[in-house]
């Protein structure tokens, strides 16, 4: 979907995406989800049922009709706790991909057109930035910050926002050099227009493919924290923590790992689905 | 320049009927054409005729999904069609060799030229090698020096890599060079120094030679026959003097003949001064930032441009017309001087007061515009007065475009309707100046002819005053008031068009106009003999 | 030449050490803003001078001034010091990760040479498929997965501990599929970058083909790139490391790391971060150095230092 074509014809650019079937199956996936999320009732997800602790789900012999996907070791209904996982999931996917998209973006193209002093600073910022063993990083604030969503959203984007801002300095400066900024800035366009309507619109395919990889990215990293110890747990669901939880009784009941592991797996490529896989492809070799 | 043989000599190559497909059906069909030993061949035809797959195919390296589906080729005599065919994309006879149309991306960027030169000649001992290669330089016009060799492409011009590839090619004595557009990135001389080298090439080797060329004058100086393209038939090849007695002689003409344009009317003697540059000095840094040297690209002493004027600013490659170009739009930084735009210095000019007054229309219209906005939209941007709507597709329509090329992509266009929307675009923000970068350079006669007619129509029509930076002294002669020869950074001489070309002065004029003489003197005769109807 | 190489890497060094020194001083700052206001489970947290409570940025002189003398303090877990701590995990963390890089490095040079070499699109595609949904799987999932086939319903390779080379497979196989997709793609896509280049067909058309157009032409061209990525999965395998030594219950520096965040052992924080900052750097200058020795011009992407 040509996303300057969605901000002047919205109907036009909603109907291209309907002829791309892979594109209509994430987005489908995706509308199920959120739908099932806002169907459920959210103290599903947490009333306990200390009788009817692991459950196994309704495929084996001993499952029940109430708990379709079984129960785990506090008697919490496995169908309800994925779909509250999902909900933190996507949350936290997409709002700190956000974050660091328009943060790292925004001074990435700064920091590539100032050039010079300023792009020599920048690098040695991110330099520092990579060296730095950012899962560590990640533990202690969160750890310190604590575990609420909103938290872990701003730590997980400022981790993430030097990727952005270091593609957007690589690409600015080969953007600038073309002839076609030269004969804008030659117009009588301001600078801040000039960016909006010729720089961006060169970049925004490359952010946009940058900003699935991102989200399916800012999903995992949430999944691992969780699953190490730090981050969403307790009564608030998480995947990660599902899978931490389920780990010692994985020989028996298996379902309790693997069911939270394929819901990770099928929201990434929901999302990797929307967007054009040569773009992701090529973006995720920058 | 042509070497007579004897007629039952079997010719170096012969092409039957040769015809190109891919899955799509039939691209290039029934091209056939023979060269002889130390002869000289030319395929001709618009760009997208197929000639850049003809000569893939003959050393069969066809891009993946072409191959040869009818015809044969033979060299000296022996059918070789059935291994161009059954070729895995690279070539297996030493006997055809080819130079790519991009020499400067020719040579490996990550190896030195010595090396990669040597690696053509594995099947010698490595001491002869090295020996063959330093035979191989002066045949091409280059040094020999082993501190020449250890140079990497980079570090070369667009000249000598050109030459380079040459040396590629005909390390290991091919009967047969392929040459795809050598002349189209240099300047006058450089292209005259080509030709030169590729004609003793045929005479010291006895190689045969075939061309490929959008340029009629290059095409005329270099080659005995042509073979022409057409919508992807191969027409009846011919040489220059049969040219008349050709089926589809119209077309070929107007490939090779220049159409012809009326010299524009001098201006008012009380025009005033729109553009005054004295003592300018810009440099750029090279080197690290701790210890850069200053550089002067450009080094003016005195320019001044008259309004209505056409004036042509002609120099060779480096020479600093582009950076003369940009200094005078503010894309480059001045250290000093002065610069007047209309009486006012330049740099105390606002953007839009800037723009009312000089626009500029680069040299590749593919890069000038942006892939990634419609027509429509790269128009509206430059409107003077956004709020006019019809200004638009009047100027549309003024340049020779049509309303329906407005909802496309640039790369839906051809190169030559893309140049158009360049024009648009500079002249729809009414300016006084228009500056063009090289506007002739990638075309062909015909398309030059049309570029050159409509640029003063818009004059005209306008009242712009346009100043055309180009290589070739013998086109300015035809279209400019005034010419102004740079060298090196620097005017060399500047006078009115008649004064210059009755007496040049400075040596760099001179070797210009006398490249241009030799390139261009054919095309000229050729137009004399055969007129044809300009229907611009 | 010789000469330029070693002002780069002079050059290189410096900022090396000027990034090691940075990194030390930010992890300190943060260890001791988060570890200042919590207790922690094992105690009162103190923070390392001697005895008082001083501010932070003294706190760090002292600690940069113990370091650089090569102690780093003692453990607050494990009772001794920092360094034989260290010393006692970084055996299996340093074959876990080689190993990984190795067999990542091996599965991805595999697979896109097969693919190069069959030309056959439907393999590409599906290649990049599975790459994606690679990518799309986080590396305890596969790790997890692992176990649940190999240890659990095939019985052949054991789930945890360290305990010979067994038990290295499974958490080293992890890893290596975690960090292949990325290689994939990159080594795919500057595959096809190079050889569309002009003086590919240049070369061909003159007969230069095969293998020795490979070696000659090619491989120098795809080496800077290559190398470059390899840097920054270099550092991606020390979050994988964690991870994976969560999963497989090893004893590396991995879950030392894990155990001394959770724990709130200060010393030992800052001594791993200072650690994995510098086998960071260290490895972004050997690659630096060695495409600078290749190629002297080529254009380093995305590596570390600029």
């Amino acid at each position: 979907m040509n996303i300057m074509l969605f901000f002047k014809h919205p109907i036009a650019a909603i109907k291209s995406v309907s002829t791309n079937r892979r594109r209509l199956l994430g987005l489908f996936l995706l509308g199920l989800l959120v739908l099932a999320n806002a169907c459920i009732d959210p103290e599903l997800a947490r009333t306990l049922h200390l009788n009817n602790r692991y459950v196994p789900p309704i495929w084996h012999m001993d499952g029940q009709w109430l708990h379709l996907l079984g129960t785990d070791h506090l008697g919490r209904d496995v169908l309800a706790r994925l779909l509250a996982g999902a909900k933190t999931s996507l949350i936290v996917g997409v709002f700190s991909a956000m974050l660091a998209t328009t943060g790292g973006v925004f001074f990435g193209v700064l920091l590539g057109y100032l050039g010079g002093g300023a792009a020599l600073m920048g690098r040695f910022i991110l330099a520092v930035h990579l060296a730095m063993p950012a899962l560590v990083i990640m533990l202690l604030m969160v750890w310190f910050f604590g575990d609420s969503l909103l938290w872990v959203v701003c730590i997980i984007a400022f981790i993430h926002l030097p990727w952005f801002l270091s593609i957007s300095q690589k690409l600015t400066p080969e953007l600038i050099a073309q002839d076609f900024l030269s004969a804008a800035v030659c117009g009588r366009l301001s600078i801040f227009q000039i960016f909006i309507r010729e720089v961006l619109p060169n970049l925004l395919p490359v952010i946009v493919s940058l900003f699935a990889l991102e989200v399916t990215a800012a999903i995992l990293t949430e999944a691992t924290l969780s699953y190490l110890g730090v981050g969403v747990r307790g009564e608030a669901a998480s995947w990660g923590g599902m899978i931490a939880d389920a780990q010692s009784v994985i020989i028996f009941r298996p379902w309790l790992t693997i069911l939270p592991a394929l819901c990770l797996f099928l929201l990434s490529i929901s999302i990797l689905c929307c967007v054009r896989p040569q773009r992701v492809w090529k973006a995720s070799a920058l | 320049m042509i070497t007579i043989k004897s007629e039952y000599e079997a010719p170096l190559l012969d092409v039957v009927g040769l015809s190109i497909s891919n899955e799509q059906g039939v691209v290039l069909e029934a091209v056939s054409f023979s060269i002889r030993a130390g002869g000289s061949h030319g395929l001709i035809g618009n760009s997208g005729s197929g000639k850049t797959l003809c000569c893939l195919a003959l050393v069969g390296c066809l891009p993946s999904g072409f191959f040869i589906s009818a015809g044969d080729v033979y060299v000296k005599g022996q059918s070789i069609t059935a291994s161009l065919r059954s070729s895995r994309g690279w070539n297996s006879h030493p006997e055809c060799k080819m130079v790519i149309q991009n020499a400067q991306d020719g040579f490996n960027p990550s190896r030195r030229i010595g090396a990669t030169l040597r690696g053509m000649l594995r099947h010698l001992p490595k001491a002869d090698a090295i020996r063959r290669v330093e035979e191989l330089m002066p045949l091409v016009g280059l040094p020999p020096t082993p501190a020449f060799l250890q140079r990497y492409p980079r570090q070369l011009s667009g000249g000598q890599l050109q030459r380079l590839c040459i040396a590629l090619a005909i390390a290991q004595e091919p009967a047969l060079l392929i040459v795809d557009e050598p002349t189209s990135a240099l300047d006058t001389v450089n292209q005259l120094d080509i030709l030169a080298l590729l004609s003793s090439l045929r005479t010291r080797l006895g190689m045969g030679v075939l061309m490929i060329s959008h340029d009629s004058d290059v095409m005329l100086c270099h080659a005995d026959n042509v073979t022409g393209l057409l919508a992807g038939r191969g027409l009846q090849s011919t040489s220059f003097d049969q040219l008349q007695h050709h089926p589809q002689r119209d077309y070929l003409f107007r490939l090779l003949t220049p159409a012809r344009y009326r010299v524009p009317p001098l201006p008012m003697h009380t025009s005033r001064c729109l553009i005054r540059v004295q003592d300018l000095l810009a440099f750029r840094q090279t080197g690290r930032f701790w210890s850069y040297k200053d550089q002067w690209r450009l080094a003016i002493h005195e320019l001044s441009i008259h309004e209505g004027e056409i004036v042509a600013v002609v120099g060779r490659s480096g020479s600093g017309k582009t950076s003369l170009f940009r200094a005078l739009l503010g894309l480059l930084p001045i250290h000093s001087g002065t610069y007047h735009l209309v009486d006012q210095p330049a740099d105390t000019l606002s953007r839009e007061d800037r723009a009312r007054m000089i626009q500029p229309v680069f040299q590749s219209p593919t890069r000038s515009l942006n892939p990634a906005k419609t027509i429509q939209q790269t128009l509206h941007d430059a409107l003077d007065d956004p709020s006019d709507k019809t200004a638009l597709l009047t100027m549309l329509t003024d340049v020779g475009g049509s309303p329906d090329w407005l909802p496309r992509l640039p790369s839906e266009l051809s190169g030559g309707q893309q140049q158009r929307v360049c024009i648009a675009r500079a002249l729809l923000a009414k300016p006084k100046v228009l500056l063009l970068d090289e506007p002739f350079s990638a075309l062909d006669a015909s398309a030059k002819g049309h570029i050159i007619m409509l640029l003063l129509r818009l004059r005209e029509a306008y009242g712009v005053t346009l100043v055309l930076t180009m290589h070739d002294l013998l086109l300015a002669r035809h279209i400019a008031h005034r010419v102004v020869v740079m060298d090196q950074g620097s005017i060399v001489e500047q006078d009115n068009t008649s004064t210059l070309f009755a007496e040049p002065k400075q040596l760099a004029t001179q070797s210009i106009l006398a490249a241009s003489i030799a390139l261009r003197g054919k095309t000229a005769a050729l137009a004399e003999q055969y007129s044809i109807e300009d229907d611009t | 030449m010789i000469k330029r190489l070693a002002l780069f890497a002079a050059q290189r060094c410096v900022l090396a050490v000027l990034v090691v020194l940075l990194v030390s001083f930010m992890t300190y700052m943060v260890v001791d803003v988060t570890t200042d206001a919590n207790e922690a489970i094992a105690g009162e947290w103190v923070v390392i001078s001697h005895g008082v409570e001083t501010s932070a940025l003294s706190g760090y002189r002292e600690w940069l001034f113990h370091a650089i003398q090569g102690s780093f303090g003692e453990s607050l877990l494990w009772n001794r010091s920092v360094m034989s701590v260290i010393e006692q995990h970084l055996a299996t963390t340093l074959w876990l990760t080689s190993a990984a890089l190795v067999g990542a490095l091996l599965f991805s040079t595999m697979l896109v040479m097969t693919s190069y070499l069959l030309s056959n699109a439907l393999f590409s595609r599906v290649l990049i498929m599975v790459c994606m949904v690679f990518h799309a799987l986080p590396a305890f999932t596969l790790g997890l997965i692992l176990i649940w086939i190999f240890s659990y319903k095939l019985d052949w390779l054991p789930a945890s501990g360290t305990l010979d080379w067994h038990s290295f497979i499974l958490p080293v196989l992890a890893l290596a599929f975690a960090l292949t997709p990325r290689l994939v793609l990159v080594m795919d896509v500057t595959l096809k970058q190079v050889l569309s280049a002009g003086f590919v067909l240049q070369l061909r058309s003159c007969g230069v083909h095969g293998w020795r157009l490979w070696v000659d032409h090619i491989v120098v061209n795809l080496l800077p790139a290559l190398l470059s990525v390899v840097s920054i999965q270099a550092v991606h395998l020390l979050t994988g490391a964690v991870v994976t030594e969560s999963v497989f219950s090893m004893n590396g520096l991995g879950r030392l790391t894990l155990e001394s965040v959770v724990s709130g052992d200060v010393n030992m924080i800052v001594a791993l971060a200072v650690l994995f900052a510098v086998a960071a750097v260290s490895v972004d200058l050997v690659v630096n150095l060695l495409i600078f020795a290749i190629s002297p011009h080529a254009e380093t992407r995305g590596n570390l230092l600029p």
